[in-house]
């Protein structure tokens, strides 16, 4: 595959790199990132992910925008209140980058689904608001043993961390066990959040799935990337994988098939 | 892209033609980089090139990214500012 005229000069500022280059930048046009949650965090992660070339973005969401969403996530317009967030997300990526395809799924991720739709991803970004899709992309993402990378946000803070199971790093259960019924954590609605803090992990997101694609750099593995950004604080905290993990360690579950997921359980149905 | 094969005028055997006239920076570096991506260790690239900035810029970068060593850069004509400039591919 020769890059065109176009794509040379479209990009041609990362085309530029050492660490890119025209080989990079077919990697990238070859590659399938999936991108689960089309809200403030996939929100910056898309338009990135579209715009550097990647070659097919999967985007699930199963929810419609409201008025209460736009002060953060930015791939929704006004006139896009009361439109599926998947469609609204085609339009402007679509416009953005044609190279990129964009492939719409247009529904709630679930232990039913979550393999299938998934099982052809070279890298994953978990960008829902909540615990179980959270804990239920870890799970499936082991299973198929795809990269993948987590981030969440609430008020002016936020957390990241990449997992690569075929290295056996570190993953979410490993750190944050099984909180994935009677979640007592706050949501965004309830907290509220900042719309920079999602834009700024989105970002980061996006970073780690360029990296792991044409093998650059270090990824956030074995570690926790933790954001404040009221306080101007940009942390690591190192993390260890936990030999008796459930979804990971020496005798694991296929969680998929067996884990409780809250309410993820009894969609689709 | 614009590279050709071997010219009989080329002063270098098998050498590879690139003609970027009309390009600025930094897409001058963009093609010859995508070019020398394509050749084999010790390979020969002439870069045909009007852009005066891209005569110090081409080189320090392929320097800088351990792609190509220049070799000379010659005037095409002596009334125009055109340039051959040579290259070794790294």
């Amino acid at each position: 595959m020769d890059l065109t005229e176009e794509q040379i000069n479209r990009y041609s500022r990362q085309i530029v790199l050492k660490e890119v280059g025209g080989i990079g930048q077919k990697k990238l046009l070859a590659s399938k990132i999936s991108l689960i949650g089309l809200g403030a965090l996939g929100s910056s992660t898309a338009y990135y992910l579209a715009a550097a070339g990647v070659g097919t973005l999967q985007i699930i969401d199963f929810d419609t925008v409201e008025m209460s969403n736009l002060h953060r996530q930015i791939l929704h317009f006004t006139k896009d209140i009361n439109s599926k967030k998947t469609t609204s997300a085609a339009d402007k990526l679509n416009s953005l980058n044609p190279d990129c395809t964009i492939e719409i799924i247009n529904d709630h991720i679930t232990p039913k689904n979550s393999k299938a739709l998934l099982k052809d991803s070279d890298f994953i970004i978990e960008g829902s608001d909540n615990l179980p899709t959270k804990m239920l992309i870890n799970d499936t993402c082991i299973s198929l043993k795809i990269p993948f990378t987590i981030a969440g946000v609430l008020r002016f803070h936020g957390q990241i961390m990449t997992v690569v199971p075929e290295k056996m790093t570190s993953c979410y259960r490993c750190v944050f066990g099984d909180i994935t019924e009677g979640d007592s954590s706050m949501s965004c609605s309830q907290a509220g959040v900042i719309g920079f803090v999602p834009g700024v992990l989105g970002c980061l997101e996006a970073n780690e799935a360029l990296k792991y694609i044409l093998n650059i750099g270090d990824l956030i593995t074995n570690k926790i990337m933790y954001i404040d950004l009221l306080r101007n604080n940009f942390d690591f905290i190192e993390v260890h994988r936990n030999n008796k993990c459930i979804a990971c360690g020496d005798d694991p579950k296929d969680l998929v098939e067996e884990a409780n997921y809250g309410g993820l359980n009894a969609c689709n149905e | 892209m614009l590279a050709m094969n071997s010219r009989d005028k080329s002063n270098y055997k098998n050498s590879t033609q690139l003609d970027i006239r009309g390009k600025m920076c930094p897409l001058t570096f963009v093609y010859t980089k995508l070019t020398l991506e394509v050749l084999t260790k010790g390979d020969i690239l002439e870069v045909y090139l009007d852009f005066p900035a891209a005569l110090k810029n081409i080189p320090e970068s392929c320097k800088r990214q351990n792609l190509a060593e220049l070799l000379e850069i010659k005037e095409i004509h002596s009334d125009k500012p055109e340039w051959i400039m040579i290259l070794r591919k790294i």
